[in-house]
């Protein structure tokens, strides 16, 4: 299961895969950023997603696609040395711009980017998703988190019972 | 975002604070058990606020004002006298000490306004025999810790009262703190009181002509302690390792507050968290002429004083909640205590320039340093931990 040594055609060039995303579009992306996803990383060390074939992900639009791809083709080049410990401050105070910059987004695209992120494992891009969403959650009580993120109000059960739990941490919400 | 998959919703709760944790907890059912699951959130190790101040006022005949964070109002009770017995009805509760959420009333009682309980200490025993005329009522301490035991301690020392007379043993000369320092401890454990000594080590810091009646409301100290860390000047010391560490600059006053001093409270409890918090209480000097006007200007400001929120996230144990002391006009003479046996009691003399005595139990002499200044930088040259 060695990485093959080039061999698809693309002379000196680095190589490319083809993903395919619910609705047919087609995403062509060197396999290195591609790679960053530990569940495509198997098919293309195994030689897939090269030429016509394409890797088809049935459970990710082309809108998000493209916005997961922006991230892994940013974060390629760093990840290949191994996170980067030769990185200048200069190289990593840009991945933290860029960061920042990615995750300020409506909050529809960033759900379908932390389904994205976990279904195609990507290590790095669940955490950055996971870490907005925690801090959209800090200092806020039971009832602003759920409106923070889009929670349906609650049932007068459900409403009774977040009342029952809060009572046990009664410090926690002041 | 509530139709995440639990390993989503895992991701980002791992990101929290037990603060946060434990709100979004109360979220949803599916977080609740997430949280449950995969999230080390004890209720024992969480950080606890301070659940209100009790502030006593000394020499002003009045019960001691109670402030509550929002959340503790309904939970401790403030109201001392609604709940406990007083000597004379027509007295109001004076607290002398508190410890990790109980307090000490004059009057030997002692109170936890968590769950209104109180009881009376037994009578005094008498002052030890070659201690005539020192007074061994005034001077008093609770020792308490919750995670380490439900008794509690209550400890006496000798304290040198305005009317003493010289006699015996007991010259204008005679250094003070004695280096045998008895002191008179009362155990809940074994409900009676016995005398345990502690021995000076160094040098005695004054004579009794000094300290004698040396009495409070001239000054605030700007010392304190909480089970087993001094905090002296803006020096944090942890006497059993030497470590110190200094705090950054104090916030500057806020508008309005100029005239008032600020009282030092250092929050700890090691059962709990390494972390140690400060807080800044304003307070006015005693100054026998401003009467109520000057108690009057304080105590307002301190209701809604926001540090109270902010340098300082207490954490005193739950069940024990409430308390921490700001007495306005403080004794002169001061004992830190050290928990959890106590090892060593630092004794520092108002007015006096010298370092704190420090008085250990033989078993723990070499264990805790007694002298800060052999391991604390002073800022200046001139100063004295």
């Amino acid at each position: 299961m060695a990485a093959p040594e080039s061999g698809d055609g693309n002379n000196g060039a680095a190589r490319m895969v083809t993903l395919i995303s619910s609705d047919n579009t087609r995403f062509e992306v060197e396999a290195a950023a591609a790679s960053l996803s530990q569940t495509l990383q198997l098919t293309i060390l195994d030689g897939g997603g090269g030429g016509g074939d394409g890797i088809p992900l049935p459970n990710v639009d082309s809108a998000t696609l493209s916005k997961v791809l922006e991230y892994c083709i940013k974060h390629a080049p760093a990840a290949a040395n191994g996170g980067a410990p030769n990185a200048t401050a200069v190289d990593r105070a840009e991945l933290e711009r860029f960061d920042n910059e990615f995750v300020n987004i409506d909050q529809s695209v960033l759900y379908s980017l932390i389904m994205a992120a976990h279904n195609l494992e990507i290590e790095g891009l669940q955490s950055l998703v996971a870490k907005k969403v925690a801090d959209m959650i800090k200092g806020k009580s039971p009832m602003e988190i759920r409106r923070t993120l889009g929670f349906p109000d609650p049932t007068p059960e459900e409403q009774a019972e977040m009342n029952a739990h809060m009572l046990e941490y009664g410090w926690a919400y002041e | 975002m509530d139709r995440l998959p639990q390993d989503a919703v895992a991701a980002i709760l791992a990101r929290l604070a037990p603060r946060s944790l434990a709100a979004s907890r109360c979220v949803c059912k599916d977080w609740r058990a997430t949280i449950d699951a995969r999230c080390n959130l004890r209720a024992d190790v969480l950080p606890i606020t301070v659940g209100g101040i009790f502030v006593s006022l000394a020499h002003q005949p009045a019960a001691p004002a109670f402030f509550a964070r929002p959340s503790m109002a309904r939970r401790i009770a403030g109201k001392l006298k609604g709940y406990v017995d007083l000597e004379d009805p027509d007295d109001f509760p004076y607290i002398m000490n508190s410890c990790n959420g109980f307090l000490l009333l004059y009057g030997r009682r002692v109170v936890n306004p968590a769950t209104r309980q109180w009881t009376r200490l037994p009578d005094y025993p008498p002052p030890p025999e070659c201690m005539e005329g020192i007074d061994y009522e005034s001077d008093m301490y609770l020792v308490f810790h919750p995670a380490v035991s439900q008794h509690y301690e209550v400890f006496i020392l000798p304290y040198v009262p305005q009317d003493f007379e010289f006699n015996g043993s007991l010259l204008e000369g005679t250094e003070w703190p004695p280096s045998k320092c008895i002191a008179q401890v009362f155990s809940s454990r074994t409900g009676t009181w016995e005398q345990r000594s502690f021995v000076l080590q160094g040098e005695p810091a004054a004579t009794i002509a000094h300290v004698k009646g040396s009495e409070p409301h001239n000054g605030l100290y700007r010392h304190g302690c909480c089970n087993g860390l001094l905090l002296v000047e803006d020096v944090v010391v942890n006497p059993a390792t030497r470590q110190w560490a200094r705090l950054p600059p104090y916030p500057p006053v806020s508008e309005g507050m100029e005239a008032t001093f600020w009282d030092y409270k250092l929050i700890f409890d090691p059962t709990v968290s390494p972390h140690y918090e400060v807080l800044l209480l304003p307070c006015v000097y005693m100054d026998p002429d401003l009467k109520d006007s000057t108690i009057a200007y304080a105590l307002p400001h301190l209701s809604s004083f926001p540090p109270l929120r902010s340098p300082l996230m207490d954490r005193l144990p739950q069940d024990a909640l409430v308390a921490i002391l700001a007495r306005l006009a403080p004794r002169s003479l001061r004992a830190d205590l050290l928990p959890v046996t106590l090892g060593s009691i630092f004794v520092s003399l108002e007015h006096e320039p010298a370092a704190p005595a420090f008085f250990a139990r033989p078993s723990m002499a070499h264990r805790i340093a007694g002298k800060l200044k052999n391991y604390v930088e002073p800022e200046y040259q001139y100063d004295f931990p």
